[in-house]
């Protein structure tokens, strides 16, 4: 490239030269032959002279140029960050200096936008909700890490593409569809994949005209909530269905008694045995409700000592015999040798094992045997309760230890539970840090594993 | 000019791909609320699957026009009219799918006034693994992903699995208690259903591959 100082100066040159012949031209006739030589020397100094000067001015200012070029060049490449330089005290300093303060009142915006979108992406990636944003024809151009989780994918495979090809859920993408036309904001409750979503759908609109740019939706997962909702209604339900049974029961005995039945004592004495039992499941059914609720609002603290363990269940099984003799049946109880003291609670402890022995006895047949197995390991204690008895569905397994909850109510009601035992059970043994486990098959029998830990 | 209306084509393309999608999707609830159903003896839901039935129908007729306007309009030639080609036949597994939903939520409204012989766990296993399939082919035809789509025919040796161990199951509740004969036999015919629905995805999935490669390839043994 023919830097632009030459160009200036060998333009200024030619013309200075030229004048210079013109004008030598010009005089050639009205001076002598010596004068014109001298005259001609004179002007070929001047030329030469001039032009040094000439090129010397042009250099300053095409180097002003060049530092300016240079800064914009920078700039140009993206690299806002250089440091202030100042130029000549002219015009082009001038002009520099503006572009060096515009260049600095963008970087300030840019970091600052750097900064905002920054802070928006954490938000976003901090959120329990699920954010996913859509442009104006519904492909999809944002989606937060709990989007993400919720729907098994990552943003870079859903950017640019359609709600449906990401998530297939009908619903949402009517919804979608029809804010990005109407613009109204929407919320919606789903299920999608036995998952419920509150859905909260938004439109983007412009700066100006509000037009729609697209649309915002928030997912918030319900599933539990709604779970204990369900739960919750259930279990008034139930309470109120367990209370009332004996209750009318007792209520139309005492009828019967009131309508004259009183006059045969064989019959009162039957009616108030009859009425005594019930009152007594109600009495146990209360007890069991007030132990559990305890458990629940987390006011019960258990203080654990040695329990000697082989008395522990020498008691229990005292409790049990009644039971066992009716149904003929037989407890075989294996406690490892070297096992004599366990650490809990022993009023509660009696409980767990009253109630998975008592379970396994009743719902096994008559003349079977139950096994009450102890062992030790380097974590703790784990006890067995084994029976052969008529066994759980594999669907039920995961529910027994819920509230009220009946594989079969009928028989349940006929061998007498309140519905709330391994529910106690359960919160005993993880008030002692513990794990209870079942295994069961149909027919077969079930085998409760608890686990205890030494401390 | 050219350029402009092949883009109009590819468009017209991706929203004719989101109507297969949303008929997907459609069929997925259907399949999953009919076992549902079905689990509950819900005659509500049954009816529901039902209702979206008419949805589909409506879909494939719409989808079909799409197709036929496109191949009239655009005169597509090779993967362009695969895809064409290969619609109009998702489109016809997707409707059978449909239709053998409807005819769980038919057996649902059947049983509703008795009691399941047993509660049902390898029906309902079934389904969300022919769910997934239904799933898993339309992804692979919208990315047209050979790969997933070969996966996902594997799963139907599973379907077909758990589809014996229903009849083998079945059959010993019959012939321990001729009472339950009639019931049973429509629960292997749901099985049957579910079955069916299953080998449908397959060929979902053998036309994704044939929409690729151009070759076919049997998927289904």
């Amino acid at each position: 490239m023919l830097k632009f100082k030459w160009k200036i100066t060998f333009a200024y040159t030619i013309f200075l030269g030229i004048t210079m012949g013109l004008v030598t031209i010009f005089l050639k006739n009205s001076l002598q032959n010596l004068q014109l030589f001298v005259f001609i020397k004179v002007m070929a100094i001047t030329l030469f002279i001039s032009s040094g000067f000439f090129f010397l001015w042009v250099h300053q200012i095409t180097n002003s140029i060049e530092d300016l070029y240079k800064l914009t060049t920078d700039y140009a490449e993206g690299n806002y960050e250089k440091k202030m330089i100042s130029l000549q005290d002219d015009e082009i300093g001038l002009i520099a200096t503006n572009i060096q303060i515009m260049v600095k009142q963008w970087r300030k915006v840019i970091r600052e936008n750097q900064r905002e979108t920054s802070r928006i992406s954490t938000i976003l990636a901090s959120m329990v909700e699920g954010v996913i944003a859509f442009d104006q024809v519904g492909k999809i151009i944002l989606l937060n890490k709990a989007a993400e989780e919720m729907f098994n994918i990552t943003e870079e495979k859903a950017y640019k593409r359609y709600f449906l090809e990401v998530i297939r859920s009908v619903q949402l993408v009517d919804v979608l569809k029809a804010i990005l036309v109407s613009g109204k904001h929407q919320i919606v409750e789903i299920v999608h994949q036995e998952q419920n979503y509150r859905v909260y759908v938004a439109p983007i609109l412009g700066d100006k005209n509000n037009n729609i740019q697209g649309a915002v939706m928030v997912l918030r997962n319900v599933t539990n909530l709604r779970r204990l909702e369900q739960i919750r209604t259930e279990f008034v339900a139930n309470v109120s269905h367990e209370l009332r049974t004996p209750l009318t029961s007792i209520k139309g005995y005492l009828e019967t008694l009131l309508d004259g039945a009183i006059e045969d004592s064989e019959v009162v004495t039957k009616f108030l045995r009859i009425m005594e039992s019930e009152t007594t499941r109600l009495q146990r059914l209360i007890e069991d409700l007030l132990t559990i609720s305890k458990f629940e609002t987390g006011k019960y603290e258990i203080v654990k000592k040695p329990i000697n363990l082989i008395n522990l269940i020498k008691q229990v099984k005292e409790t049990l015999e009644p039971v066992l003799i009716e149904r003929k049946s037989f407890l075989n109880i294996n406690i490892e040798e070297k096992l004599d003291t366990i650490m809990g609670n022993e009023d509660m402890l009696q409980q767990v094992f009253l109630n998975l022995l008592d379970n396994a006895i009743k719902y096994s047949p008559d003349e079977s045997i139950i096994t009450f197995k102890a062992r030790v390991t380097p974590e703790g204690v784990v006890f067995n309760i084994i029976d052969q008895g008529i066994g759980i569905p594999a669907d039920s397994l995961s529910r027994i230890f819920e509230r009220f909850y009946r594989v079969d109510k009928a028989r349940s009601r006929q061998v007498g539970g309140t519905g709330l035992g391994l529910s106690i059970v359960k919160h005993i043994v993880e008030r002692h840090r513990g794990i209870i486990q079942v295994e069961s098959e149909v027919g077969q029998g079930t085998i409760m594993t608890v686990f205890l830990p030494l401390a | 000019m050219l350029g402009s209306s092949r883009n109009n084509f590819h468009e017209s393309l991706a929203v004719l791909q989101q109507d297969i999608l949303r008929m997907g999707s459609l069929v997925e609830q259907m399949i999953e609320k009919a076992v549902n159903s079905l689990s509950e003896l819900d005659v509500n839901l049954a009816e529901e699957v039902i209702q979206i039935e008419l949805e589909i129908d409506e879909l494939e007729i719409l989808i079909e026009d799409k197709c036929v306007k496109l191949i009239a309009t655009q005169q597509p030639m090779a993967k362009d009219l695969r895809k064409i080609t290969a619609s109009f036949k998702i489109i016809t597994d997707l409707e059978r799918m449909a239709d053998y939903s409807v005819d769980i939520a038919k057996v649902t409204k059947r049983l509703a006034d008795q009691k399941l012989i047993k509660p049902l766990i390898d029906i309902p296993r079934m389904s969300s693994i022919t769910k997934k399939m239904v799933k898993e082919a339309l992804d692979a035809f919208v990315r047209e992903d050979v790969a997933l789509a070969t996966q996902m025919c594997k799963d139907d040796d599973i379907v077909d699995q758990i589809y014996s161990q229903i009849f083998r199951e079945l059959l010993t509740y019959m012939l321990e208690d001729p009472r339950t004969i009639s019931q049973a036999t429509y629960l292997l015919f749901v099985g049957r259903y579910i079955e069916r629905i299953a080998d449908h995805a397959t060929n979902i999935g053998e036309r994704v591959i044939y929409l690729v490669t151009g070759e076919r390839k049997e998927l289904n043994d």
